[in-house]
């Protein structure tokens, strides 16, 4: 890789770190999917000083329901006390009740469309860590035998699986979160978790 | 050659070219489709996903892509709004980076090789009484079209917006023209004026501090937008950068903001700002070496996130003369 100042157009090599997957992105093996978001409506910022010597720590939880569903994407607390949402980049408002009515005000309650592009081939959609619906490698990902599918299970929209299903006891559902949980399209024969809160310690 | 960067409503000659390059960029196939980029993003952005309809997209688009992805990724140890490209030192060198790549861009498929980003001295607006600014010469058939509203007037009623930032992440939709509703936020007075320039290139103001992020003092950090302790009860409201982008708001909202032109106009100013600050004070970037804090990936060598052209570092960008330069930083 060179570094030049005369490095002008090149069509051809325009996309090379495209190609390439990026360039100056962490570790993929360390980074997960990029800042922290909230889970479940639920998101936890830290702001520390240091004070005459003294260490001040203060930890605020955020548990958010919009319509009883909860807001993914998680709220920060900035040091100046103003509240920051990652989806919304420029804002920091005076409260959290600001933040979530110009969430709403921007992203409504439905996604701004309907999802065909589902998981890659070998992998499946499963809730993550991130509130978000990730797709995960078929092969590192297996099921606990107390976890059973049914025939009447709802998924959100834009799930496109064919025969529906329930859980067993111990597999909880979510309401559809808002606004950044949308349930990728499933192009495969394997089951998903789209939507689900994992509580049973058989499911992995 | 060097492009020479001019005041958008000052240059008819800028603003055309600009337009035209524009409108042809957004309409220019890439090559690729929303599920190919999930392919070939997916190994290397764990979790990173591209969600809604299958498209091909356009040269436009990929930028949008690009600017969504760098502010996705972390820098250690975590912050507020801190990522690869916003909230910490990072922000003006990775976006000279990525508005040069549009340069070029605009450079090529208008033909001339010294084609300039024009940019939106914002500060002349906001001299203007607020409920005016919408209506000022920026705005209009003759220059960006619609300041509120979607876009059906002039050159950029043909523009087309296909991947927009929802939440947290990012979609593929219906192609739709671009939205705006300038001036209309009620927490947003007005456009930062000629005093907010001057208070950001203020004597002696170093260019970023510990702990080098969105509550530090310095000169990044005053034109990104995070501070600004003249206003007295007004703790985090947007301001300078930040405020721009919310003041337009529509499109320039989300982290897809760079669907709008106007992100490119914006940030030149930026970069403008930027300038005049290198000029005076050196071209310094910190945190350096000897600098405690840092946060990863923001450090002077380190390669800044690419998804088109080639990479840079900060300390590639600190000296941008070979490429292009101002008709003004006054």
């Amino acid at each position: 890789m060179t570094f030049t100042k005369d490095d002008g157009p090149v069509p051809a090599g325009f996309t090379a770190a495209l190609q390439a997957g990026g360039y100056g992105l962490p570790d993929p093996s360390v980074a997960g999917h990029g800042h922290a978001h909230g889970v479940d409506g639920v998101s936890t910022s830290v702001r520390t000083a240091v004070h005459r010597g003294r260490e001040i720590r203060i930890e605020t939880t955020y548990k958010i329901t919009i319509d009883g569903q909860p807001l993914e994407g998680g709220l920060e607390v900035l040091d100046n006390g103003a509240v920051h949402y990652h989806g919304l980049p420029q804002y920091a408002l005076p409260s959290a009740i600001d933040m979530c009515k110009r969430v709403l005000d921007y992203f409504g309650t439905e996604p701004p469309a309907v999802d065909e592009l589902g998981c890659l081939i070998g992998e499946h959609g499963e809730h993550c860590g991130n509130g978000a619906t990730c797709c995960v490698d078929d092969k590192d990902h297996q099921h606990g035998t107390d976890h059973q599918h049914g025939t009447d299970h709802q998924h959100g929209t834009g799930h496109q699986q064919g025969a529906e299903h329930e859980h067993g006891t111990d597999h909880q559902h979510a309401d559809r979160p808002l606004p950044a949980a949308p349930v990728p399209a499933q192009p495969q024969q394997s089951h998903d978790h789209d939507q689900h809160q994992h509580q049973g310690e058989g499911h992995r | 050659m060097t492009a020479v960067r001019a005041n958008i409503q000052t240059s008819d000659t800028a603003r055309e070219r600009f337009l035209a390059g524009v409108v042809a960029l957004n309409a220019e196939p890439s090559g690729y489709t929303t599920s190919q980029l999930n392919q070939l993003l997916s190994p290397s952005i764990p979790g990173f996903r591209l969600y809604g309809v299958d498209q091909q997209l356009t040269t436009w688009d990929l930028f949008v892509l690009w600017h969504f992805v760098a502010m996705q990724m972390p820098s250690s140890p975590t912050r507020p709004m801190r990522n690869l490209a916003h909230g910490g030192p990072i922000f003006l060198p990775w976006h000279r980076m990525y508005l040069l790549r549009l340069e070029q861009q605009l450079q090529r498929i208008t033909g001339d090789p010294e084609a300039g980003l024009p940019y939106w001295d914002w500060t002349v607006d906001g001299g203007l009484p607020t409920d005016q600014q919408h209506a000022s010469s920026l705005w209009g058939a003759a220059a960006l079209g619609d300041a509120r509203g979607d876009v059906v007037s002039g050159p950029l009623a043909a523009m087309r917006v296909r991947l927009v930032g929802y939440g947290t992440q990012l979609w593929s939709v219906a192609p739709r023209p671009l939205q705006r509703n300038a001036g209309t936020d009620t927490d947003v007075p007005g456009l930062p004026t000629a005093e907010d320039a001057k208070w950001v290139l203020e004597d002696g103001l170093g260019y970023d501090s510990a702990p080098w992020d969105v509550s530090s003092d310095g000169f990044r950090n005053r034109v990104e937008g995070w501070i600004d302790p003249r206003r007295v009860g007004q703790a985090g409201s947007p301001q300078m950068h930040n405020r721009v982008h919310v003041w337009v708001g529509g499109d320039m909202g989300p982290g897809s903001s760079p669907n709008d032109p106007l992100f490119y106009l914006n940030h030149c100013n930026v970069d403008r700002l930027w300038e005049a600050w290198l000029t005076r004070r050196g071209r310094a970037y910190s945190p350096g070496d000897g600098d405690e804090q840092v946060p990863s990936g923001q450090g002077r060598n380190d390669t800044m996130v690419t998804l088109l052209g080639d990479p840079l570092t900060p300390a590639q960008v600190l000296d941008a003369s070979a490429w292009y330069g101002y008709d003004t930083t006054a």
